[in-house]
């Protein structure tokens, strides 16, 4: 290998490093939860997206660092490259490195476990911050503290600081305090009473809740996304929490009096103007932007709305959703019980004839919104006029 | 994003254990040249950024070829071409001694040692 390749490698080495350190930064800034700047990325759920690609191309491009480093040195003999990578060599400096290294590895591995419950998957998410700044620690080791590495790391720590201080901690968020609950078929419905600032919510948004302690209850205190499904007066919320994992399982026995902190509101998912005609699109616990919406008020614009559910008995609002269709005369109100084959929906989506002329708003599952978006781009239905929540939002 | 990540993470392992395999089978670089022998006089006579020797711990260095490449700016270390460096390579006048790496680098450039008699 000549001269001129072996400086190539060094410098690529040298500038994966950094621009691996940058990537890093990036992605910590969209993991900062605040309603303005999930505003300005389109959405949390876009933010998110874009925080794992950031993540992991910061991965792929810190695994070439090292190895690029090490091959630049194969003029001068193989004893050499590992002699530069070695994590006992300059310690601590290489052994910061791969520390960091190694808590990116595994906080991503383990990000990638499907089965991982809520509470276990945020510890083992959690160590991807301590390894970023112990990343940054042996990048200043070496290069010094200066400007670069000043710009490198203060971004990081502000969003790691914030992100604890304002979105996770037990004091982030806002106080609320359960005012009222009622027992709905395998679901709590709960509404939240402010204990100051209130949250400003609209129809079709929703908010980061965490229960705390109240008479005979001790919540989990972990900041879950569920969707507003009423604002009452004196702006009390009403939420409609499904027993779905271990933390959730346990709001099912809360009490009036309970502490609760509320973060938000995130979310434009019912926010369209215009005045093209609606369809909105509703599948078991996605029935909650949309109940929203009709306490509210008057449905404005003529919409379908279909409401897909297991079976009559535990579709949740479902008397007072044809209730409200009988007395709003724009709304034209289609149920439909679903089990595993979605067929059936797609046939009542099929015989509706404007549809690429219409505002469409999808909330449910992730595999009964994939199904519904790809019929919906089937009959050419603009991308722009489609608007989904998915139920499945790890924050 | 999960089959990138493992094959990604595979790849890198496998390279790692190689390197550390050969790293701590072979013998450590080895110059063979013959070493020419100069007096501190012969050293000052290249004092120029584009002709610049070094001494440092003893050997003299040429690196004129090297000074484009450092990574701080030329005129730090062009400041010592002629003359006796090896406090300023040790602490890098703050404290801060170079890397294995650099140390691995310096000897390529190595082209003799200081004649004390001379």
């Amino acid at each position: 290998m000549d001269e001129h390749a072996s400086e190539f490698l060094r410098q690529t080495g040298i500038w994966a490093g950094w621009l691996g350190g940058v990537l890093l930064n990036a992605s910590l800034v969209l993991m900062v939860r605040e309603p303005l700047l999930a505003r300005m990325f389109g959405g949390l759920e876009r933010m998110y997206r874009w925080h794992h690609r950031f993540g992991m191309a910061a991965y792929l491009i810190l695994l070439v660092h090292p190895i690029a480093l090490v091959a630049a040195t194969w003029p001068t003999g193989s004893s050499t490259g590992w002699q530069l990578i070695s994590p006992v060599t300059a310690f601590p400096n290489n052994a910061l490195g791969w520390i960091g290294l190694g808590g990116l590895m595994a906080g991503l591995a383990a990000s990638f476990i499907g089965r991982l419950s809520y509470s276990s998957w945020r510890k083992s998410h959690a160590v991807l911050g301590p390894a970023v700044l112990l990343g940054y620690a042996h990048a200043a080791a070496y290069s010094g503290v200066s400007i670069g590495t000043a710009l490198l790391v203060l971004p990081a720590l502000l969003s790691l600081i914030w992100r604890n201080l304002r979105a996770d901690g037990i004091r982030a968020g806002e106080p609320y305090e359960v005012a009222s609950v009622a027992s709905l078929p395998d679901t709590m419905e709960v509404t939240l009473r402010p204990l100051t600032t209130p949250l400003n919510v609209v129809p079709g948004q929703f908010v980061m809740a965490a229960f705390f302690d109240g008479p005979d209850f001790h919540g989990c205190g972990e900041f879950h996304p569920y969707t507003v499904c009423g604002v009452h007066a004196h702006d009390e919320l009403v939420l409609a929490i499904k027993r779905l994992g271990d933390c959730t399982q346990h709001i099912q026995s809360v009490h009036r009096g309970t502490a609760v902190r509320l973060h938000g509101p995130f979310g434009t998912f019912l926010q369209t103007r215009g005045d093209r005609r609606s369809l909105w699109i509703a599948g078991g616990m996605g029935i909650a932007p949309f109940i929203a919406a009709l306490r509210a008020g008057n449905v404005r614009r003529q919409t379908e709305f279909i409401y897909s559910y297991r079976s009559e008995k535990d579709a949740l609002y479902l008397s007072e959703v044809i209730d409200q269709a009988t007395r709003q005369p724009l709304l034209r109100f289609h149920g439909l019980e679903l089990q595993e084959d979605l067929q059936p929906l797609v046939s009542v989506l099929q015989r509706i004839e404007d549809l690429p002329t219409r505002d469409i708003h999808v909330c449910g599952p992730p595999p009964m919104v994939d199904a519904v978006a790809k019929e919906l781009a089937a009959r050419g239905v603009p991308r722009s006029q489609i608007h989904y929540e998915k139920l499945d939002l790890r924050t | 994003m999960k089959i990138l990540y493992v094959a990604a993470t595979l790849a890198f392992w496998l390279s790692v254990a190689t390197l550390w395999i050969i790293g701590t089978k072979s013998a450590p670089y080895r110059t063979t040249q013959v070493l020419n022998r100069y007096a501190d006089t012969d050293v000052a006579r290249h004092a120029e950024p584009d002709d610049c020797w070094m001494t440092i711990a003893g050997k003299v260095y040429d690196l004129s070829g090297y000074l484009p490449q450092h990574p701080t700016s030329t005129s730090v270390i062009a400041d010592w071409c002629g003359k006796e460096a090896t406090n300023a390579f040790e602490t890098k006048n703050a404290d801060q001694p170079h890397s294995p790496y650099a140390r691995e680098l310096l000897r390529r450039y190595e082209i003799g040692v200081v004649d004390q008699v001379k």
